[in-house]
């Protein structure tokens, strides 16, 4: 297998190299890097921007470009997280959980770098999965049918939720809060939910509106307070750069962020959100001070910006193997292909072999060059908390109401934006986490969808779907993850008792 | 009433309210064999549950909940000024319907501004001319995207 490989790959660098297609790569990890920073443009949004330029390259130049876009806007989504606790998409949610708090503590600079390191080897051992394991993967999402994906997404939802507050409950409740959220407008047949004769609802609650409301606005309110006691308080950034022992913490959990990412983008629909949610969960799982989680841990960064990136490399799988984009922005790619006269599919390997290892040794270049490009840009961006936050909050505004208003041209959406914005100050002062709200908002409408079909499939005796064995599986894992928590706490607290007496 | 109480009292009042609506939705096709009621009804059941398991668990503590000194501060609206910034927003979203995009955002900016504390009106009007202009280059020129427009100019055929 390594020499069938080898061989390909270093044609495929050979090609790469070509000054051409590194400048190609280049501005596409640039362009994608500062349309991330921006709230609410989007991979997909990026990558369809560059179309009408990419269409008149060759192929192998098209598809280096908008991989690059695609990994930058990944990385740039991160940074208005950790920065300013506004995250650039839904992706970048669980980033921003300890990614805020280390900006507060004055470790903007550490976070930024850890997510740019993070980034790398994800991206890098994303493409290794890539390379080596893809085609066996594919094979084996393809026997996911949707009780599987039911069982995934309740796997998803109730580990995220159980895991990112205090409070289990208050998790679930929660998560249920988006999932009631994500029923809002018209469903799969055409009946109407939840729309109180209010046209602009028909289509649904834009989720945008949703997470800049819960995360950005809220913040603004709880920070904002703070600006106005002192006019000049800004965000501390004590140190630039990261520390060796602080990179040599983080190393185990951007090597398991990657993995679970990889495993996540390679099934169809998973997508970015729950991997980095996913990855989260699991470090703060097994993690010796779960205590320190939401608090500026930075293993809580690195997970899920390793994760985030290598969603990317494993979303290709489906895409270049099976011809099946697993999210919307490898759909947009997809399309590009097809318009570049490249049919994705198995024959690609055969039929295509310079775009598809052109590609992959591409992409290991654009991954250095984010690396390349992001590390001195952790200053500019650090300089930015420089600027008093009297002057930041209200920008931040203006940018989130473009950013959601670019999505559907609707103001109401930017009504909804504001009404999210006291919602989640309101969750924030009453302990609720609100990672789980928007993890409910993304995967409800799937969630619903894998119900519908798994209750057909099985002619309302839903329970059959607990006679195969990747269901039972992810019910299992569902359990453990549900009740370790509650059965530790109880232990600590019987220990504690003991001590005491 | 502790935080917690009155947290649970609200959802448990919300998802009851969430499903008995979910109970009047009609099928669209009458070929649909699961229908759009199922998924709302699974959601208002387990949230009530866990809603009532807030208030059984808030119950159960016995000791006060550290969060009722601030409801009592909610209550007396001392937190009320905090959500002075959200009031101007929700002022901001009905300017950017009768005025659209450029009026409104200056006008927010100079009030927000000004709430945050920076005094000096000419700061104030740089500071709102430069964030609209540059939002403004950024959306419109660059990523070639819509900005608000003004409902009240396009009743008035302006």
């Amino acid at each position: 297998m390594t020499e069938g490989v080898i061989q390909p790959l270093l044609s495929g660098f050979e090609l790469a190299f070509q000054a051409k297609y590194l400048v190609l790569s280049f501005l596409g990890a640039l362009f994608g890097t500062f349309v991330g920073v921006i709230p609410g443009i989007g991979a997909a949004s990026a990558v369809a921007l560059l179309l009408p330029f990419v269409l008149n390259l060759d192929p192998v130049g098209g598809i280096i470009m908008l991989a690059a876009c695609y990994a930058g806007v990944m990385y740039g989504g991160s940074t208005t997280s950790i920065l300013l606790n506004v995250p650039g998409g839904a992706f970048a949610v669980a980033v921003s959980l300890d990614g805020h708090p280390m900006a507060k503590l004055g470790r903007a600079g550490p976070a930024l770098c850890v997510s740019a390191i993070g980034g790398y080897i994800a991206g890098t051992l994303g493409l290794v999965g890539l390379m080596l394991l893809g085609p066996f993967i594919a094979d084996f999402a393809l026997r996911f049918g949707p009780p599987e994906y039911l069982a995934l997404m309740a796997f998803g939802l109730t580990a995220v939720a159980s895991l990112s507050g205090r409070s289990i409950v208050k998790g679930l409740l929660a998560m249920l809060f988006g999932l009631a959220i994500a029923t809002v407008g018209t469903d799969l047949t055409g009946a109407s939910r939840y729309v109180f004769d209010n046209p602009d609802l028909l289509d649904g609650i834009e989720f945008l509106s949703v997470t800049l409301g819960l995360f950005a606005i809220s913040e603004i309110l709880i920070t904002g307070h703070r600006a106005r006691i002192a006019p000049d308080f800004k965000i501390p950034a004590y140190r630039l750069y990261i520390t060796l022992k602080e990179l040599l913490q983080s190393l185990g959990a951007m090597i398991r962020g990657a993995v679970i990412g990889f495993f996540v983008g390679v099934m169809p629909g998973a997508g970015a959100t729950i991997g980095t949610m996913l990855a989260y969960s699991f470090e703060k799982q097994i993690s010796r001070h779960p205590e320190g989680f939401g608090k500026g841990e930075i293993r809580g960064v690195a997970a899920p910006e390793a994760a985030n990136n290598a969603v990317s490399a494993g979303s290709l799988v489906p895409m270049l193997s099976l011809g099946i984009p697993g999210s919307g922005t490898t759909a947009v790619m997809l399309t590009a292909l097809i318009a570049l006269d490249v049919q994705p599919g198995p024959l690609m390997f055969s039929s295509h072999p310079d775009v598809i290892w052109g590609l992959i040794a591409a992409l290991y270049i654009g991954n250095i060059m984010l690396l390349i490009l992001n590390l001195p840009l952790v200053g500019i961006w650090v300089a930015l908390l420089r600027i008093p936050m009297r002057y930041v909050l209200p920008a931040v505004v203006v940018i989130s109401v473009l950013g959601v208003f670019s999505v559907n041209q609707a103001l109401f959406d930017i009504l909804l934006l504001v009404g999210f914005g006291l919602v989640g100050y309101l969750m924030r002062r009453n302990g609720f986490p609100l990672a789980p709200v928007i993890l409910g908002v993304v995967l409800g409408g799937r969630l619903e969808e894998a119900l519908r079909q798994s209750v057909i499939m099985t002619r309302g005796e839903i329970l059959l779907i607990f006679e195969r064995p990747i269901v039972i599986a992810f019910f299992c894992v569902t359990l453990i993850v549900l009740f370790t928590p509650y059965a530790l706490g109880r232990l600590r607290n019987r220990d504690r008792r003991t001590r005491a007496l | 009433m502790t935080a917690n109480k009155l947290t649970g009292v609200v959802l448990l009042i919300v998802f009851g309210l969430y499903g008995y609506h979910a109970a009047g939705f009609e099928r669209a096709l009458s070929v649909d064999i699961v229908g759009p009621r199922l998924f709302p009804i699974i959601i208002a059941i387990i949230g009530s549950v866990l809603a009532a398991l807030l208030l059984i668990q808030d119950h159960l503590k016995k000791t006060e909940d550290p969060s009722t000194a601030e409801l009592v501060q909610l209550q007396f609206g001392i937190e009320l000024v905090k959500l002075v910034p959200w009031l101007l927003m929700l002022g901001y979203v009905f300017l950017l319907y009768l005025f659209g995009f450029y009026v409104a955002s200056f006008m927010f900016l100079v009030s927000l501004g000004w709430w945050f504390g920076i005094r000096s009106p000419v700061k104030l009007v740089i500071y709102a001319v430069s964030v609209v202009a540059v939002s403004a280059l950024l959306f419109r020129t660059a990523l070639d995207m819509l900005l608000p427009e003004s409902t009240l100019a396009l009743s008035l055929g302006l």
